[in-house]
C-alpha cells in the first residue's frame, strides 16, 4: 500500500513537471484579421425580390441554399444552387438588389483563345501553376442573367469576367491566388487566399 | 512489458502547440496523458482506474521548398507499468485538400519505437482527417466544427505482423485560426490480428495551439 502511495505521487510530480516543460512557449499572440465570413441564412430571413427571383429561376428552389457574407467590402446575401451544368452562386445585397452571378465551370469549358491566354498569363507569372476552380461571372440585370441562366443567348449585352483559383509557386513560396480574367483571359486583379492554419488535422 | 487489459476506457487530455523557426521551418509539440476509468479484465497489481502514461512528441516539418509538409520528430513516453521509458522516432508527410465545403488532411506516417529489452517496433500508417463546418461554408473564428479522424497502421515486431484501427469523432470549437478546443470519442482497436484484440474508448479533450 505505502509503494503505491509512493509510485501515485512520484506519478503526480512527473506529470506536473511535464505539463509545465509543454507550457514553457506560452506567449500569447493575437489572430490574424479574417477577409471573409459566412452563416447560413434561413427562408425567412432572405429578402423577398431575391428569393422570387431565384424562384423564377430554378424549378426546384427547396433545394436553394442562402448565405450571409461578411467581408471587407460590406455584407452581401448569396444564393447557392447546383444544376447539371455546375453549381451558381448569386449574390444580392442586403436590399434584394442582385450583385454577381457565377456558375463553377472546367478550365477547358473556356473559350481556346481564354484558356491560351490565362496559361500564358499563368506560366508568366508562376513557377507551376496549378488550377483549382474556375468560375465563369455574369455581371448584369436580372432579365439578362434569367436568359443566360434559361440557355438563351439575349440580344443585350453584358459582361463575362472568369474567376479562376488556382496554386502558384513565386519565389519558391506556394500559396493559393485569386485571379480576376476578362472575357478574353487578360488578368484584372489577383488576391492572395490567406489559408487557414490546418495544424488540428495535420498532426 | 506488462499485459494490458482487453477492454479499457479511460480520458485522454492533449496540448498541441506549433510555431515556425524563420520561413523554413514548422515545429509541433503535443503533451498527452491517459487515465484509465475502467478495465476489464484488472490485470494483477493494478486497479479499475488508473494512470497509465504520457508521451511528449515533437515534430519538426519543412514549412517551404521541395520538402514541405514533410517532417521528422521523436516521441518520449512514460509508462506507469514499470516507469520505463519508451522511444520512437517518427518520419511524417501531411496536407490538406479542400473539397466542397468539407477540409480534409491526410497524413503519412512510419514510426519505430525502441523499448528496453523489446525488439523495435516498426509501423506504418495512414490517417485521414475531416472536418466539417457546423454553419457557413467554411470554419471561421467563433465557430463550431464536426472531426472526424480513420487511421489505419501496420505493425511488424519480431517478424510478425499486425494491424491497428482508430477511429475518431468530436466536437470542435474554432475559437481563432490559432486556437481550436476538441472533445470527443477516440476509439481503437489494437492487435487485430490474432484472438487478443484490445478495445481501447478515450474521451479525448484536445486543445490545439499556434503561436
Amino acid at each position: 500500500m505505502v509503494l503505491r502511495r509512493k509510485t501515485f505521487k512520484t506519478n503526480m510530480k512527473n506529470g506536473v513537471i511535464l505539463l509545465m516543460l509543454s507550457l514553457f512557449f506560452t506567449v500569447a499572440v493575437q489572430a490574424q484579421q479574417k477577409f471573409e465570413r459566412e452563416s447560413r441564412l434561413k427562408i425567412s430571413e432572405v429578402p423577398e425580390n431575391a428569393k422570387l427571383f431565384l424562384e423564377s429561376l430554378f424549378s426546384n428552389p427547396t433545394k436553394i441554399r442562402w448565405y450571409k457574407e461578411e467581408s471587407l467590402t460590406g455584407i452581401t446575401i448569396e444564393a447557392k444552387k447546383k444544376e447539371k451544368e455546375g453549381t451558381y452562386s448569386i449574390k444580392f445585397s442586403l436590399a434584394g438588389e442582385l450583385q454577381d452571378t457565377e456558375l463553377t465551370q472546367k478550365f477547358n469549358q473556356l473559350p481556346p483563345e481564354t484558356q491560351q491566354r490565362i496559361t500564358d498569363h499563368l506560366q508568366a507569372t508562376y513557377k507551376r501553376a496549378k488550377i483549382k476552380k474556375v468560375q465563369l461571372q455574369w455581371l448584369a440585370p436580372q432579365e439578362i442573367i434569367s436568359a443566360l441562366i434559361k440557355g438563351k443567348q439575349p440580344a443585350e449585352s453584358y459582361t463575362t469576367n472568369y474567376e479562376v483559383e488556382f496554386s502558384g509557386n513565386k519565389d519558391g513560396e506556394v500559396k493559393l491566388y485569386e485571379t480576376l480574367f476578362d472575357h478574353a483571359g487578360n488578368p484584372m486583379e489577383t488576391k492572395e487566399i490567406v489559408q487557414r492554419n490546418l495544424h488540428h488535422l495535420l498532426y | 512489458m506488462c499485459a494490458q487489459a482487453q477492454h479499457r476506457f479511460g480520458i485522454m487530455p492533449q496540448i498541441n502547440t506549433d510555431f515556425k523557426i524563420g520561413q523554413l521551418l514548422k515545429v509541433n509539440t503535443k503533451l498527452e496523458n491517459r487515465f484509465i476509468l475502467y478495465q476489464n479484465p484488472i490485470q494483477t497489481n493494478a486497479s479499475r482506474s488508473e494512470y497509465e502514461r504520457t508521451d511528449i512528441e515533437l515534430i519538426v516539418s519543412a514549412n517551404k521548398g521541395r520538402l514541405k509538409n514533410a517532417g521528422v520528430g521523436y516521441l518520449i513516453r512514460r509508462s506507469d507499468n514499470d516507469g520505463s521509458f519508451l522511444h520512437r522516432s517518427i518520419q511524417q508527410y501531411s496536407f490538406g485538400q479542400q473539397i466542397s465545403n468539407l477540409q480534409l488532411a491526410h497524413r503519412l506516417r512510419t514510426d519505430q519505437t525502441f523499448e528496453k529489452q523489446e525488439a523495435v517496433q516498426y509501423r506504418v500508417r495512414y490517417r485521414l482527417s475531416l472536418e466539417k463546418p457546423l454553419s457557413g461554408l467554411k470554419v471561421d473564428p467563433k465557430e463550431y466544427y464536426m472531426k472526424f479522424n480513420t487511421e489505419v497502421m501496420g505493425i511488424l515486431k519480431e517478424q510478425k505482423t499486425n494491424m491497428e484501427l482508430r477511429l475518431l469523432s468530436a466536437l470542435g470549437y474554432n475559437h481563432s485560426d490559432e486556437d481550436q478546443l476538441e472533445i470527443g470519442f477516440d476509439y481503437r482497436a489494437e492487435d487485430l490480428i490474432g484472438s487478443n484484440t484490445e478495445n481501447l474508448l478515450w474521451l479525448t479533450v484536445g486543445w490545439y495551439h499556434s503561436f
